[in-house]
């Protein structure tokens, strides 16, 4: 089982209901093969534009195109989408086999030849074993992998998967998002993933893109997102952050908001009305000393790390993450300590 | 646990007696007298009613009309809730609203229209007349044909209704689905909708059967001599020939028919209780 991705443009897509703008001004371009992640809140549009993308919503105005052919006009069983929901949406008055054998059936596919490429694609999700199973007889991890079969089964060339781990567990959510990652390789479709859960989405994606009243943020793979977030909404969603405001002196020096005046290489922060800086790159000095003098007002013990909530003089709270060697000693909260930080690692953020 | 019991018995109580005296005795003295007489039992009334023709022929005639009452309101019912069910949910209260309007009007009342529309000096003869596509005026009025419009009408809600309900179970992603896996709109609604919702159809139709049955006042007022239900013959039997063993054998044969309904319902509903945990667990 195997397909070639096709590519996947946005143009310029507008969807409102009412006074209610889903998507505006929403342009995206996914390439063959990729794995692109939508991740927002609730009521961000991500839904909306995956929806819109597989024929069950109409647009009010814009384009979609499946390798540079408009499907705009297309009616959803014509798209040619394989698509696995949240709610597994198996067809609970056929068993496994017949459920994945669907989409087969409604192509036409001679009965003998869909029988054999369903065991293909259920041996695949390592469901092979199940396949006279009815579907209220299977956990929902098992269920999961059954949708998934079925939503590729006809080698689409593109997979959407709208917040699939949903109602499962964190272990089994941990599992089935390597699984699927290992699924998508193999296969070779373009896939747009709807999640609000930036850590999924940090782990599968290609590149994400984060979505927030109906329009785009910011689109780039893992790495760029999180070390480079370009607003404060992206540096506050993906991952945990600290958020200063930037204050500037008359004499021209920078100041941050409850750590003062900063020294260092501040050039790129030039621009900047407000800096984030990733909580493992404070570094918290506890024999005293560090350039910033502050207070534990929370310790939170995690094994192998520690996060320690900080309290600056001037009132401003800095969390900060630190690795933890077996027998290490941690500090109390209430304990007088320091820390530093690298004026590089500030990240400049508009608005 | 002890304080639980005692407390769903008192709660009960009240309920139970009522159905105990009012119900479950007189509905054994009807059960007894079909083969006691009295003084001692007998076979007489069971074979009386076996040997008699009128009571075999209303019998007989009293099922073909329930389940063409049923099949008719089936038919018209489903696609209707079908309708519905593609509604905003604003429309489809209201709809429904619609729907259950009829419900507010004592059935005798509605009974009663149909003479004014379907009598020989009715609405629908003088139309047909005056359109020349009649010369006399057809007896539609006192024959089986006004029997099963009046007992559509009265029932039709309840079909609908329940039809409603089933297809408002079937989840809307499963449509999605299948539509996202290459089935037509027509293709998904009979392969999944269709096949989903067909046994809480059937379990209205079954309603519906049960209800058709006991059916007394539309058979009386709307048919003739001809087209009496059995509800009709037992008040016969009742009031007017004062053969209440006659009788109460006819009414234990309904009783008994309305228990087989009710074993296929209990069938079905545990048949759909069973896909429901096919989804989510709601």
């Amino acid at each position: 089982m195997s397909s070639t991705g096709a590519t996947i443009d946005f143009r310029n897509v507008r969807k409102s209901y009412g006074n209610f703008v889903a998507l505006e001004n929403f342009s995206m371009h996914v390439g063959r093969g990729e794995f692109m992640t939508l991740l927002g809140a609730s009521g961000s549009g991500k839904t909306t534009a995956l929806n819109a993308l597989a024929g069950f919503t109409d647009i009010d105005s814009g384009e979609i195109m499946i390798d540079g052919v408009s499907i705009t006009s297309l009616p959803t069983e014509k798209r040619g989408i394989g698509m696995v929901f949240q709610s597994y949406s198996l067809f609970p008055h056929r068993n496994v086999i017949r459920n994945v054998s669907f989409p087969l059936e409604m192509r036409g596919v001679p009965r003998a030849e869909a029988r054999r490429r369903s065991e293909k694609a259920l041996a695949m999700v390592r469901m092979d074993a199940l396949a006279d199973r009815m579907p209220h007889e299977l956990s929902g991890g098992q269920r999961q992998r059954v949708a998934f079969a079925r939503a590729v089964v006809f080698e689409p060339r593109v997979l959407l998967m709208d917040e699939p781990l949903g109602a499962l567990d964190l272990k089994l959510r941990e599992t089935l998002q390597l699984e699927i990652k290992e699924y998508q390789r193999q296969i070779g479709c373009t896939v747009i993933y709807v999640t609000h859960d930036q850590g999924e989405a940090l782990t599968l994606s290609d590149r994400l893109a984060v979505m927030d009243k109906g329009r785009v943020l910011q689109v780039g793979p893992p790495e760029e997102l999180y070390d480079r977030p370009r607003s404060r909404f992206v540096a506050q969603f993906v991952g945990a952050n600290n958020l200063l405001m930037v204050q500037r002196a008359h004499d021209g020096a920078m100041a941050l908001e409850g750590l003062g005046r900063i020294q260092g290489d501040v050039a790129h922060l030039a621009e900047a009305e407000f800096v984030s800086i990733r909580p493992e790159l404070i570094r918290v000095s506890h024999s005293g000393g560090g350039t910033h003098p502050a207070r534990l007002k929370e310790t939170v013990f995690f094994g192998n790390s520690v996060r320690y909530v900080l309290l600056t003089d001037a009132d401003k709270e800095i969390s900060a993450i630190e690795p933890r060697r077996p027998g290490q000693e941690v500090r109390p909260a209430g304990a007088r300590v320091g820390f530093d930080l690298d004026t590089t690692d500030l990240v400049a953020l508009t608005a | 646990m002890r304080i639980r019991w005692t407390k769903t018995l008192l709660l009960l109580a009240p309920a139970t007696a009522l159905a105990a005296i009012l119900f479950v005795y007189p509905v054994f003295g009807v059960l007894t007298l079909t083969v006691h007489d009295g003084t001692s039992f007998t076979a007489e009334p069971v074979r009386q009613i076996y040997a008699s023709q009128l009571a075999i022929i209303v019998l007989q005639r009293t099922f073909v009309t329930a389940a063409t009452v049923t099949l008719i309101c089936l038919v018209m019912g489903y696609p209707m809730a079908y309708f519905m069910a593609g509604l905003t949910p604003r429309r489809r209260v209201m709809a429904t609203y619609l729907i259950l309007l009829p419900f507010w009007i004592s059935i005798l009342i509605r009974t009663y229209t149909w003479i004014i529309l379907l009598g020989r000096e009715g609405i629908l003869n003088k139309t047909l007349s005056s359109l020349g596509l009649t010369g006399e005026p057809i007896q539609l009025l006192y024959t089986p044909v006004a029997v099963h419009v009046g007992m559509v009408q009265i029932l039709l809600p309840i079909v609908v209704l329940t039809c409603l309900t089933s297809i408002l179970d079937v989840e809307r992603d499963l449509v999605k689905a299948a539509r996202s896996l290459g089935a037509t709109p027509r293709q998904a609604f009979w392969k999944v909708v269709f096949p989903l919702s067909v046994s809480g159809a059937a379990t209205g139709g079954i309603i519906c059967f049960i209800l058709c049955l006991g059916f007394y006042v539309t058979p009386t007022l709307l048919g003739g001599r001809t087209s009496i239900l059995i509800a009709n013959l037992i008040d016969l039997q009742v009031h007017k020939t004062l053969k209440w063993d006659l009788a109460a054998v006819m009414a234990s044969a309904l009783l008994l028919a309305t228990f087989a309904c009710l074993l296929i319902y209990w069938g079905l509903t545990r048949k759909r209780s069973e896909f429901a945990t096919g989804g989510l667990a709601r």
